[in-house]
C-alpha cells in the first residue's frame, strides 16, 4: 500500500506560496495585456467652461482662499493633462489647492478628425486667451498666474509676448522649450531634421498625428529604458509586494498619447525644430510677432538636469531674451517628468512653487 | 562517419559529443581557417565559434562524469560560459561590453555560491541582476544606434512608405464608401466642424453679453454714485433752506433783528 504523505503545515503554505505565484503573474499579465488600470486625476473640481473638447475646470477649494491670484495650468498637446494631478498625496494640484491657491486647469481634451486644421494661433488666442478672462471672471480677480508645463509652457510664453498688458501677473514655466537649436534638441532634433523627416507628408496622410506614433517617438529616446526597465520594474513590485499604484499611474499616463492636430504639429516641426523661429524673433501668430522681449510679469523657469526631452539649454535661453525684472532660474537633478511627481518633487519643486508664488500672488 | 558515431553513442553518450564535435569543427577549420582548428586567425563570429567550441571540448574532456550529476553539470555549464566570456573578451570581441557585464553578473554568482549565501534560483531575479549590471552599456549601444545616419537612413524611408500607404488606403476608403453612399469619417468630421463653428459664435455672443453686462454694472455704478452725489447735495440744500426758513419765521416774530 502506498504510503500518503501527510499534510504538514509547510505542505499548506508550499501550496499558498504557488497560488499566491499564480495570482502575481495574472496581475502583471493582466497588466500588459490591458493596460494599467487606476483611478487618476482625483482631486475634485468642477468645469466652469468648455470650447470645443476643451475644458477649463476649476478645483474645489479645500480651505479658505489665501490668495486672491489664480493660477491657470496649461500643459502641453501631447498626453494628458493628468499629470498635474496624478493622484492623492503625488498631486501638484492638490498641494497648491491645500495651500489655499485657487487653482484651474485648461485641458485641451481629445481632438479629433475635425481639429486637425487647428494651429498655435488657435489655441493661443481663442483657448488660453479665453481661458484667461473666464478665470478672472469666476474667480473675481484682476490678474492672474500661469503656470504651463513642457508645450504649455511654449504657448504660455508666446501669450505672455503676444499680450504683454495683459491679466497675467506671473508666469511659471516648467521644463519648457524655447531654444531648438539642434544641439540642444538631442535625438528629437536628429529625428526631425529637414533631411529624414518629412512632416508634410506625414500631416498629409494621417490629418492629426496619432498618439501611438508621438508615444513611441518619445518611448524611442530611452527604448531600453521604455521598452524593458520599465516592466522589470513592473514586475520587481509585483514579486515582491512592493507599491504599485505609482508605477500603475505614470504607466496609464506614458500611455495615454492623444492625437497631436496636424496644423499643429506642422508648425511644432517645421516653425520650432527645424527652423527654431522663436528665439530667432521670427514667429509670427496672426500676424502679430512673437517678440519674447515683451515679457516683462515675473517669471520661475524650471529645468530638470536630467531631462534629456527637454534639455538645459533650451529651457534656459528665455532667461536671455525676456524683459522681466523678477526672473528665476532654477534647475533641479530630476528628469521631465520625475521633476514633478518623484519622491524629491514633495521637497523641492512643491514648495519651491508655493514659496514663489505666495509672495507674488497678494 | 554517422555509423561510426552512432554505433558508439549507443553505448556513450559522451563519446557521440566528442565526436561529434571534433568532426564539425574540422569541417568548419577546413572551410574557413585552412585546417586551423584554433580559431586564432579566423576571424569574426566563426573564430569565436570554434574558440567556444574548443573551450567546452576541453571542460568536458577534465570533467565527462559531470554530466550525470545535476549539481555538477550547473557547475560544469557555469565555469564553461565564464572561460568562453572571457576569452572573447580578451580577443577583443565585445566592443559593448556586454559580455563583460554578463561576465560580472556570473562571477558575483559564482562569489556568493562560494561563500555559501544563496544563488538568484529565481530566474526573474537573475534576469534582474543581469539587466542591472548590462542596462548601461546595452542602452549606450541602441542609442548610438537610433541617433546615426544610418538608422534615420533605414527608418525615414519606411516611415514615409507608410504615411503614402495610409494615404492611399484612406483616399481609397473615402471614395469606396462614397460610392456606397454611406457616411465617411470626412463627412462626420465636417459636421462636428460646424457644430464647433456654431459653439465658437454661441461663446461669442456670450462674451460680448458678460462684456456689456460689466459694462452696464460700470456704468451703472456710476449712476449710482452720481444720484446719490445728487442727493446728498440736495440734502445740503433742503438743510441751508430750512435754516433759511427758520430764520425767516423768527425776522417775522421780530422784526427788530437786523439780518445784514
Amino acid at each position: 500500500m502506498t504510503q500518503v504523505k501527510p499534510i504538514t503545515h509547510e505542505t499548506t503554505s508550499q501550496v499558498f506560496d504557488t497560488v499566491r505565484m499564480f495570482e502575481k503573474y495574472k496581475k502583471g499579465m493582466q497588466i500588459l495585456l490591458e493596460g494599467a488600470q487606476i483611478q487618476t486625476g482625483l482631486t475634485p473640481k468642477e468645469v466652469v467652461w468648455t470650447k470645443n473638447k476643451a475644458r477649463l475646470y476649476h478645483y474645489v477649494p479645500m480651505q479658505e482662499k489665501r490668495f486672491p491670484v489664480p493660477i491657470l495650468c496649461i500643459y502641453a498637446l501631447i498626453n494628458r493633462c493628468y499629470i498635474l494631478d496624478l493622484m492623492p498625496s503625488n498631486s501638484l494640484v492638490e498641494y497648491l489647492v491645500s495651500q489655499g491657491f485657487d487653482v484651474y486647469l485648461l485641458d485641451w481634451g481629445i481632438p479629433g478628425e475635425e481639429d486637425k486644421k487647428l494651429t498655435f494661433e488657435h489655441y493661443i488666442y481663442d483657448y488660453i486667451a479665453r481661458a484667461i478672462k473666464k478665470v478672472l471672471r469666476h474667480a473675481n480677480a484682476e490678474k492672474c498666474s500661469i503656470l504651463g508645463y513642457c508645450m504649455g509652457g511654449t504657448m504660455s510664453a508666446m501669450y505672455a509676448a503676444l499680450f504683454p498688458n495683459s491679466e497675467l501677473k506671473n508666469l511659471i514655466l516648467l521644463t519648457t522649450p524655447t531654444d531648438f537649436t539642434t544641439e540642444h534638441t538631442g535625438l528629437y532634433g536628429i529625428w526631425t531634421s529637414e533631411k529624414h523627416f518629412n512632416h508634410d507628408l506625414l500631416v498629409d496622410s494621417f490629418g492629426n498625428v496619432p498618439g501611438d506614433l508621438i508615444n513611441a517617438g518619445n518611448l524611442m529616446v530611452k527604448p531600453v529604458t521604455n521598452y524593458i526597465g520599465t516592466y522589470i520594474t513592473m514586475w520587481d513590485r509585483i514579486l515582491y509586494d512592493r507599491p504599485m499604484n505609482t508605477w500603475l499611474a505614470m504607466n496609464k499616463w506614458v500611455n495615454d498619447g492623444v492625437p497631436f492636430p496636424g496644423e499643429a504639429f506642422r508648425q511644432w516641426i517645421r516653425d520650432f525644430y527645424q527652423q527654431n523661429k522663436l528665439v530667432k524673433g521670427e514667429m509670427s501668430l496672426r500676424g502679430q510677432r512673437v517678440d519674447l522681449s515683451r515679457i516683462s510679469c515675473s517669471v520661475l523657469n524650471i529645468a530638470g538636469k536630467r531631462d534629456h526631452i527637454c534639455t538645459l539649454p533650451q529651457t534656459e535661453a528665455i532667461m536671455h531674451l525676456i524683459s522681466s525684472q523678477d526672473k528665476e532660474f532654477f534647475v533641479l537633478d530630476a528628469g521631465h517628468v520625475g521633476l514633478l511627481i518623484n519622491a524629491d518633487a514633495k521637497k523641492k519643486l512643491w514648495p519651491k512653487i508655493h514659496t514663489w508664488l505666495q509672495a507674488r500672488s497678494q | 562517419m554517422l555509423n561510426k558515431a552512432e554505433s558508439q553513442a549507443s553505448r556513450n553518450p559522451w563519446e557521440f559529443w566528442r565526436q561529434w564535435n571534433e568532426i564539425t569543427v574540422k569541417m568548419w577549420a577546413n572551410a574557413m581557417n585552412n585546417g586551423n582548428t584554433t580559431g586564432t586567425h579566423a576571424s569574426g563570429t566563426e573564430g569565436s565559434w570554434m574558440n567556444a567550441m574548443n573551450t567546452v571540448q576541453e571542460h568536458l574532456s577534465n570533467n565527462a562524469q559531470a554530466l550525470f550529476n545535476p549539481q555538477e553539470a550547473w557547475k560544469l555549464w557555469f565555469d564553461t560560459t565564464l572561460d568562453i566570456c572571457r576569452e572573447a573578451i580578451n580577443m577583443g570581441r565585445d566592443p559593448a561590453g556586454f559580455l563583460a557585464a554578463w561576465v560580472k553578473v556570473m562571477e558575483n554568482i559564482q562569489q556568493r555560491a562560494h561563500a555559501g549565501k544563496s544563488l538568484p534560483i529565481d530566474p526573474f531575479k537573475l534576469f534582474q541582476e543581469w539587466y542591472d549590471a548590462a542596462s548601461k552599456p546595452w542602452s549606450k549601444v541602441v542609442e548610438d544606434s537610433i541617433a546615426s545616419e544610418r538608422f534615420l537612413a533605414f527608418t525615414s524611408p519606411g516611415l514615409e512608405n507608410y504615411s503614402h500607404l495610409i494615404k492611399a488606403f484612406r483616399h481609397a476608403s473615402e471614395e469606396y464608401l462614397k460610392a456606397l453612399r454611406l457616411p465617411t469619417l470626412s463627412d462626420i468630421a465636417h459636421v462636428a466642424e460646424m457644430v464647433v463653428n456654431l459653439e465658437e459664435k454661441v461663446d461669442a455672443i456670450e462674451e460680448t453679453i458678460e462684456r456689456v453686462k460689466e459694462q452696464q454694472l460700470t456704468q451703472g455704478n456710476a449712476t449710482i454714485e452720481k444720484i446719490a452725489n445728487v442727493e446728498r447735495r440736495l440734502n445740503q440744500i433742503e438743510t441751508r433752506l430750512e435754516k433759511m426758513l427758520a430764520l425767516l419765521e423768527k425776522f417775522e416774530d421780530e422784526p427788530s433783528i437786523n439780518f445784514w
